[in-house]
């Protein structure tokens, strides 16, 4: 019925089902990625042997005990955020995931954005909801790569490549699903995840962009440490500032904000830990922004003195505040809606843990004769820096992680190239359609003959058709909801159809017993720009003839009293050149533009296999 | 030495001078705007909320449902036959129109006009012969304006003929006759700011049919007094507005209503100069005009709903900042304030009794979701009084 206002749930069957199989097909993909590079690394070392043997070598070269070892700062960025990405992709494998993100998650995030941000998430929300399987599949298989990626990849140009990798996917994510992590937004905060959990990743990739040489003097940690202390101050100084509701207690902002956490399903231990909290700053309100407010500054402080015990003091201070924080306000992250990531303390309190690693673990050691030799240079240090023959120097652990980086890479890859189709392609999938109507009856029955009035005042029936594939609908031209999209649907798939179209006619029937004459099919047409269409056809007659057709195709036509439309069936039947109904679909066009035009698409493809057949 | 700190003192003195001139200049500008602007203003809005009461009946267009969001905002036409004081819901059928309704009257007919609304751009009309019990359907092209009289109907006194006359969003007047097939522009604002140059017509505000069946066409006038109001004789357009005097001799006006009935006008007009703004209720006969004296608004008040009699009775619900007030004009006589109205008051309406003008009832009517109740004033006019209870099954979310 036009405008009942119905929609999908996040959790349908059908799409929650695609989303499983197209995971579990593009598992088979990773499968064999990672199949073709055990083979591939069969076959390096099989012609690795014969080379050697044929040199009078016996045996594979043996690494040789590092020069310098991996920054130790590094390394523990590259796991920690390798980590961090495996769990995000992991996270994204929720079923609710393809329908809920846009709604639940991204598009709230923006809410109190500017418009400019709103806009920018919207085209990036409408890209996922146009195509929610190919979209919530490509976010899983790019986030597990990445963390894959970082993980077996810990020196060289492939793991640097691996944090640029991070940076490019991490501002997609920052900008299109947390709005700039709300940075534009009022009531911006640390405590509920300012700036953004994924900039803090971006942050993370672009020091494992970093040539090693970076790592080789304190300055990078100071750099990070100080970055992190300015902006600690610069959030003291924002919760501070009066008026935003974080002195209030009772009703304030913190409060209120973490009662509405508690309220989401969750383990009740943790449930009870936010309630408590939340009662204890509805008490406390201006004690417990006081003490948040100094906290901060003085932890900002202590980083941008860049001395190694004010800044383990302040370090050591920030991972307590982090990890509360992170328990009785962020609620762990993964709690409180759609959860895509554990939210912003654990990456931000890593990243310093990084900087200040950065900062007192230098990788130049007693026996290294030099802190500023470029480690970059020694990208395979496990072989032997003498001009041989690749087959004399690739090592064992060099050959495996070389291979399990390319493998890695592939598996981003099978995520990027369909999102990036997805992106380009402005027609919604035909499965939201089905998500929302069911999917199209496939039947075989002759079509009930009509004989009406088009909008131009001469005779079409269905007999005078013949030998032309029939789209047909009923439309209501006074209808104020969602017979001008279907209208504008079938214009859209006619479009589509090209060269197609000059087999394919579309009718449209008059659903409205009272204002039914065809001066009102002219207003419609004219109001929807289907005047210079020469296969659209709108027709109507007698009320006896339209109640007759009306009849004949089970479309239910209901007057309802009292200032509200007439109210009829969404059907739409495709009819083949013979004059039999081949598809029976309902054509509610659903709550948004996508849903609408995803219609489009799966009428398209049921026209297309009968123009085939 | 003394002279040099005298020369500084002076100095910085014009210095001030000059930037306390400019602040006071910048002060006035800003007045003087904010003064043309709630000039412009006085141009108030007309609302949808409405009633005409003729010999053969009175109609009532009041909102109904969740009148907070316009698309489970239900709005419907009342009636209440000659001789009886008991309402029934009387909305044309077959269209959706929580944008809002229109009605123009004639001769016991009554013309139903729908404003656009959700993906709707063009007007559907339904015109009921009587009492609204039976509809038929005809078209307007273009989408109604949405003002209380944007859509007059009559008939042809010669001919026999009906003609129809609408004001539309395009700020047009378009009029069609017989079945309504063929709109054409009637007049547009340039030709009658040639006619009028006194009125500095801003915009179509009603239109209305003469028992001629000629037009009269009401606009808004930007100053001087003088009223939009504007008749056609073979084609030739002339201005009939009055000019008004005393205080309101310079304001901006612009008009609520307009009803004709037999050889009476009715004009009620909304009458601005800077923050004062005033109603001023027009009876027109042939043998002039005369003027109510003005009912003075309250600064944040805003007219919620106007009734009219055809007898020139008028009515007005006032909705301030702080509850409601009504007030009632009978020609020749002066503005009455009537108790305040009930809580949740929508309209007012004065049914078709064949009581004299003076002692004419008033009934409100206030809407709770999907109940209509009408109360009643008593006879002394002291207090209002539940007199019936309408519930109407309204299919909310069927536009949403």
């Amino acid at each position: 019925m036009p405008g009942m206002g119905r929609s999908s749930q996040t959790g349908n069957s059908l799409i929650v089902s695609d989303f499983h199989s197209a995971l579990f097909r593009q598992l088979l993909v990773v499968i064999l990625i990672v199949v073709l590079c055990m083979v591939g690394f069969n076959v390096i070392r099989t012609v690795q042997y014969r080379r050697l043997k044929a040199n009078g070598q016996t045996s594979f070269p043996k690494a040789l005990p590092s020069l310098v070892a991996e920054p130790l700062a590094r390394r523990f960025l590259r796991i920690t955020f390798g980590c961090l990405w495996i769990l995000d992709g992991l996270l994204q494998i929720q079923s609710s995931m393809p329908l809920g993100l846009p709604a639940g998650v991204v598009q709230p995030s923006a809410s109190g954005s500017p418009a400019w941000v709103q806009h920018l998430v919207n085209i990036g929300a409408s890209i996922w909801s146009d195509h929610p399987i190919q979209a919530a599949a490509a976010a899983v298989w790019i986030q597990l790569g990445l963390g894959v990626w970082l993980l077996v990849a810990p020196r060289g140009r492939w793991s640097r490549l691996g944090g640029a990798a991070s940076v490019g996917w991490g501002l997609v994510v920052w900008a299109f699903g947390e709005s700039f992590g709300g940075i534009f937004a009022p009531g911006l905060t640390l405590l509920f995840g300012a700036p953004g959990a994924v900039i803090l990743y971006v942050v993370a990739g672009i020091v494992l962009a970093l040539p090693e040489r970076a790592f080789a003097s304190p300055r990078l940690g100071r750099v990070v440490l100080g970055a992190g202390g300015a902006f600690l101050i610069g959030m003291a100084i924002l919760q501070a500032w009066p008026g935003r509701g974080y002195w209030q207690g009772h009703g304030g902002t913190l409060s209120a904000m973490v009662q509405e956490m508690a309220k989401t399903p969750q383990p009740a231990l943790l449930s009870s830990w936010l309630t408590s909290f939340a009662t204890f700053d509805s008490a406390h309100g201006w004690a417990v922004n006081l003490v948040l407010v100094v906290i901060l500054t003085t932890i900002g402080v202590l980083f941008l003195t860049g001395r190694r015990r004010f800044v383990l003091v302040g370090l050591v201070a920030f991972v307590v505040l982090s990890l509360a924080d992170w328990v009785l306000i962020e609620d762990l992250g993964f709690f409180g809606s759609l959860g895509t990531d554990p939210n912003s303390m654990p990456p931000m309190a890593s990243l310093l843990v990084g900087g200040y690693l950065a900062m007192v673990r230098l990788p130049a050691t007693a026996d290294t004769p030099s802190a500023a030799t470029d480690l970059a240079t020694t990208v395979a240090h496990e072989i032997p820096a003498v001009a041989a023959p690749w087959w004399e120097r690739a090592t064992f652990p060099y050959v495996t992680r070389t291979m399990a980086a390319v493998a890695a890479v592939a598996v981003v890859i099978l995520g990027t190239a369909p999102m990036a189709m997805a992106a380009v392609n402005p027609n919604a999938d035909p499965v939201v359609s089905e998500a929302l109507d069911g999917t199209p009856n496939t039947i075989d029955a002759p079509a009930a003959p009509f004989s009406l009035t088009d909008q131009h005042g001469n005779t079409v029936s269905l007999a005078g058709l013949r030998g032309h594939v029939v789209a047909l609908t009923f439309l209501d031209p006074v209808c104020t909801t969602d017979c001008p999209l279907i209208a504008q649907e079938f214009r859209r798939t006619d479009q589509r159809l090209g060269a197609q179209s000059s087999r394919v006619d579309f009718v449209a029937i008059v659903a409205n017993p009272i204002y039914r004459s065809a001066s009102f099919t002219n207003a419609f047409d004219r109001q929807e720009n289907l005047t210079g269409i020469a296969n659209w056809h709108y027709l109507t007659g007698s009320l006896g003839q339209l109640q007759k057709v009306w009849s004949s195709y089970g479309e239910l036509v209901q007057i309802i009293p009292d200032g509200a439309m007439i109210a009829h069936s969404d059907l739409a039947f495709v009819i083949d050149a013979q004059g039999h109904v081949r598809a029976e679909l309902i054509d509610d066009p659903g709550p948004t533009q996508t849903t609408a035009s995803s219609f489009s698409s799966l009428l398209l493809s049921r026209i297309d296999q009968v123009l085939g057949s | 030495m003394r002279a040099r700190i005298l020369r500084a003192v002076a100095s910085r003195s014009r210095a001030t001078h000059a930037i306390v001139l400019a602040l006071v200049l910048v002060l006035v500008l800003v007045l003087t705007l904010a003064d043309l602007g709630a000039a412009a203003a006085g141009a108030s809005a007309a609302p949808l909320e409405s009633a005409v009461t003729t010999s053969s009946g009175a109609w009532v267009v009041l909102p109904m449902g969740q009148i907070t969001n316009e698309s489970n905002t239900f709005w419907q036409l009342v009636h209440a036959a000659p001789g009886s004081s008991s309402w029934s819901s009387a909305t044309p059928p077959g269209v959706a129109d929580n944008g809002g309704i229109v009605a123009g009257t004639a001769g016991g007919a009554v013309l139903v006009g729908i404003l656009p609304n959700g993906r709707l751009r063009f007007s559907p009309l339904s015109l009921s012969a009587g009492d609204g019990a039976s509809w038929s359907a005809l078209l307007l092209p273009r989408g109604l304006a949405a003002l209380p009289d944007a859509l007059a109907y009559g008939t042809d006194p010669v001919r026999g003929d009906r003609r129809a006359l609408a004001v539309t969003r395009s700020a047009q007047v378009i009029g069609a006759t017989g079945n309504f097939a063929s709109w054409r522009t009637v007049v547009t604002a340039r030709t009658l700011r040639r006619v009028s140059a006194r009125c500095r017509v801003v915009g179509f505000d009603a239109v209305a049919l003469e028992p001629s069946g000629a037009p009269l066409v009401a606009t808004g006038c930007a100053g001087g007094g003088a009223v939009g109001l504007f008749a056609s004789t073979g084609g030739a357009w002339r201005s009939i507005g009055p000019v008004l005097r005393g205080s309101l001799a310079r304001a901006s006006t612009s008009m609520l209503r307009l009803e004709t009935d037999g050889s009476t006008v009715t004009a009620l007009i909304s009458a601005a100069r800077g923050r004062h703004r005033s109603l001023v209720v027009l009876w027109g006969t042939s043998a002039g005009w005369s003027v109510s004296t003005p009912f003075p608004l309250p600064s944040s008040a805003r007219v919620h709903a106007t009734s009219v009699e055809s007898g020139g009775s008028t009515a007005v619900l006032v909705r301030k900042t702080r509850g409601m007030l009504a007030a009632r004009i009978t020609p020749g006589g002066s503005w009455l304030r009537l108790p305040a109205p009930p809580a949740h008051t929508v309209a007012l309406a004065q049914p078709a009794t064949s009581v004299s003008i003076a002692a004419a009832p008033l009934d409100a009517f206030t809407v709770s979701g999907a109940v209509l109740d009408v109360y009643g004033l008593t006879p002394s006019g002291t207090r209002w009084f539940k007199t019936q209870s309408i519930r109407v099954p309204l299919a909310y979310g069927s536009s949403g």
